[in-house]
């Protein structure tokens, strides 16, 4: 649940975009979304009742060997993106906020390199890690909304009425950014809590904090939101205490542990997939290829400095998110089961 | 502990740690690594627009020859110096002041951007100020009725520097309703919503009372805010009017007409006072490159400043000038007041009642025609002396008129006569009546038109 949420919390933390100058369709949208992606879930719940033990990769290769191969590269070549997307928008952020200190490649590869080593430890320190990032996130989210309380005013909240064009492009940007759902296929045979309550759990947290963090930065913000950037990032430039006189700093190391935690999550996930397909070829070999996939299209990318949201993240991640994360578990949650089911 | 032991997760924290660790490699060129004393901490940033329509920018800096870096502190030198240059953008004049100083300035510490009377249009500091890195949203912005860099030149050598004076009178005045609000957020905020406008305070500089009466004489009208030309006088001084030599005291025009009228002796201005006694003997410039100090012309008659009316801002442009006296209205009616004493004279006698916002209701309606908000300010009334029921009752009514006509004035001046949104009507509109806010974002000049606001006070003893 909790490397689930942390892995979402990474978008709301680095862009709310309020691109549309319009929270209310943000808020209507958001919610909208949150409700398909339960829908979404069932079919991975019911995968993961009939296949306990198996992640979707096993399932498909035991069905049909190329099909099965076919999906784990999809998987890997999902995973690519996500980490490839997760470099833009972290480079961005950098670029944006500390161009003087460090040069982007460098902070790129030490990011890269520090969660090679998690994914090659495995899921239990992934998962560790995700604990610590995930107590760092809400001691400073909670700090600086404190610092930021008496900054609060209702008379900043500015509604507007919803377009539905506005709602069904929050939609689609919403669930194009649910790349958890490539996540569980593949990591649900190491849950040992119930499915359907870490990843309604997961989404849930999701839920609360997303409307949390709308609901400070418009308090707080007013209509700067318009204009920035990095709303969240600059609540913490905004907040004050009588000792400390801006608090970007306590979120700073919070965003950075979340960023190592997604990216270590997704190349764990490629290293599994890759493993199911290729069983000759050691794992830790299919781990290093795509962290050095994913490292040299993130580097290419940000060494031109283009950030934006690109027709990859629009439209082949959004249908392998589908794809992999929706439409293969319908179609795998007919038939038989496992013994132990 | 489990297979997965201690020692790899310190691994990993190590790990990550090690990400923040290269944050302070050496390198070359861009990211070469800079120490503290190779960078210039900015406190304050002053923008003035020259004759030939450049940018004057004046950097108020640490001078760590006064600020007791190298112990003891030598309080006979002031601890801040400025730095001036003149160029065609805001950041080339910055980069100019680099130059010249050979140190790379950094801007995450600064507490204030002072805008000279020229300044004629303030969305390009704006601009500067919300995509330069690591400037504070909370950092302040004011209007000074000189030129930024004169205001900035003041030396302070009690302990502080004058961006931190300047920043505790701010909130101070924000407490007592003199200043309204002034955070660089807040300011964008306002031009987000109303199309360009926002109010900023003013600040001015007190000086002694010969120099105040020759100016008094000379002083013309007070709305030259964004004019350039033909300002080179440094002694005007817009709606200055009566200064006193302790720096209390210091009043608008307006407010000596009314019966009841309200004493400026808020805490910061005697503090402010208190700070150029101290003051008055340290004219030297000091710091590096081509920093300016110490002008003659404004040699011990400075003393520190003072905040005096706000510059009412429409389309990013200044358009005119309030009073003392209505911002004070303005405060009671948008964020409040913490407290403001104010004397009624009861028979012969002046009592000082403490007056603070408690609570503030508005509603908004449409009657013939017109958009009618209705505040219900509730007032908490003390009193610093001893008085009957019915001279608590009289001096609340004293009270009442006075805080009503300030409240007035403010209507009249900035919506009536300039109609300006700077009384949150966007907000009250879009929360109450979306149809009318609609309207008002497609026309606002129209719909100010037709907007009434009327005042009541319910007092609480």
């Amino acid at each position: 649940m909790v490397i689930l949420f942390i892995s979402r919390i990474f978008y709301s933390m680095t862009f709310i975009p309020f691109k549309y100058n319009d929270v209310t369709c943000q808020v209507i949208g958001f919610s909208i979304a949150t409700a398909i992606e339960c829908l979404a879930v069932i079919p991975l719940i019911i995968l993961y009742k009939k296949h306990p033990d198996k992640n979707i990769c096993q399932v498909a290769y035991e069905k049909s060997k190329f099909l099965g191969i076919l999906i784990c590269i999809a998987f890997a070549f999902a995973a690519v993106l996500v980490i490839n997307r997760l470099f833009r928008y972290f480079g961005y952020f950098m670029y944006l906020t500390f161009p003087d200190f460090l040069p982007l490649w460098l902070v790129i590869g030490a990011v890269a390199i520090v969660s090679f080593y998690a994914a090659f430890q495995g899921i239990e320190a992934i998962a560790r890690s995700a604990g610590i990032a995930f107590a760092f996130f809400i001691l400073s989210f909670v700090i600086v909304a404190a610092a930021l309380i008496t900054k609060m005013s209702f008379s900043n909240v500015i509604y507007t009425y919803p377009k539905f064009s506005n709602i069904w492009h929050e939609i689609y940007y919403e669930l194009s950014r649910f790349s958890e759902l490539l996540l569980f296929p593949i990591l649900y045979p190491y849950v040992k809590e119930k499915a359907g309550k870490s990843i309604y759990g997961a989404i849930a947290l999701k839920l609360i904090f997303v409307y949390l963090i709308i609901t400070v930065c418009v308090l707080t913000l007013g209509s700067y939101l318009n204009i920035s950037k990095f709303p969240f990032f600059d609540l913490g430039a905004y907040a004050e205490t009588f000792i400390i006189e801006r608090l970007d700093a306590f979120l700073l190391p919070a965003w950075i542990l979340v960023a190592f935690v997604k990216t270590a999550l997704f190349m764990f996930v490629a290293k599994i997939a890759l493993a199911t397909g290729f069983k000759r070829v050691k794992s830790n070999v299919l781990l290093l290829i795509v962290s050095v996939a994913a490292l040299a299209v993130s580097l290419a990318a940000v060494l031109q400095e283009k950030w934006s949201f690109n027709v990859w993240d629009k439209g082949v991640l959004s249908i392998l998110i589908i794809g992999l994360g929706v439409l293969l578990p319908i179609a795998y949650c007919f038939g038989k089961g496992d013994e132990n089911e | 502990m489990s297979r997965f032991g201690l020692k790899k997760l310190l691994i990993i924290a190590v790990c990550v740690l090690f990400v923040f660790s290269l944050c302070s490699c050496n390198a070359t060129g861009r990211y070469e690594k800079r120490d503290l004393d190779e960078k210039i901490i900015v406190h304050a940033l002053g923008v003035d627009i020259t004759d030939d329509g450049k940018y004057e920018v004046t950097l108020q800096m640490l001078a760590q020859q006064g600020s007791g870096s190298s112990t003891p502190i030598d309080p006979s030198k002031p601890n801040s110096a400025t730095v001036s240059q003149i160029a065609d953008t805001i950041p080339a004049a910055i980069e100019r002041c680099e130059t010249d100083l050979g140190k790379k300035a950094f801007l995450g510490h600064s507490e204030l951007i002072l805008l000279g009377k020229s300044v004629s249009d303030i969305s390009p500091v704006l601009d500067f100020a919300v995509n330069t890195q690591g400037i504070s949203l909370g950092i302040f912005m004011a209007y000074t009725d000189l030129t930024a860099k004169e205001i900035l030149d003041i030396k302070i050598t009690s302990g502080t520097y004058s961006a931190e004076v300047l920043k505790e009178i701010f909130e101070e005045s924000k407490k007592n309703g003199t200043s309204t609000e002034c955070e660089l957020i807040r300011h964008i905020d306002n031009i987000e919503n109303t199309n360009g406008t926002t109010v900023m305070p003013i600040i001015k500089k007190i000086k002694d009372n010969k120099k105040t009466s020759d100016e008094e004489e000379n002083s013309s009208s007070d709305e030259s805010f964004g004019n350039s030309k033909g300002e080179s006088s440094k002694t005007k001084a817009g709606n200055e009017k009566v200064e006193n030599k302790s720096g209390k005291g210091s009043q608008s025009d307006s407010s000596s007409e009314s019966e009841s009228s309200s004493e400026s002796e808020s805490s910061s201005e005697s503090e402010s006072s208190s700070q150029s006694e101290s003051s008055s003997e340290s004219e030297g410039g000091s710091g590096g490159g081509e920093e300016s100090g110490g002008e003659s012309s404004q040699e011990a008659e400075v003393t520190a400043f003072y905040i005096d009316g706000a510059v009412i801002v429409k389309n990013q442009k200044p358009q005119a000038v309030m009073t003392r006296d209505e911002v004070i209205g303005l405060s009671f009616m948008n964020n409040g007041i913490a407290e403001q004493t104010i004397n009624a004279k009861i028979g012969d006698t002046l009592t000082a009642v403490s007056v603070g916002s408690a609570k503030k209701d508005t509603k908004v309606s449409i009657k013939d025609n017109k958009i009618v908000v209705d505040i219900n300010l509730n007032l908490s009334y003390e009193f610093y002396q001893t008085l009957s029921e019915k001279e608590k009752k009289t001096a609340t009514e004293k009270a009442n008129e006075h805080i009503y006509s300030l409240c007035r004035k403010a209507i009249e001046k900035a919506l009536k006569k300039e109609n300006a949104d700077i009384f949150e009507i966007h907000s009250l509109l879009n929360h109450n009546d979306y149809v009318l806010y609609e309207e008002y974002r497609k026309n606002q000049e129209e719909v100010l038109k037709k907007v009434d606001i009327n005042i009541k006070i319910t007092p609480q003893i």
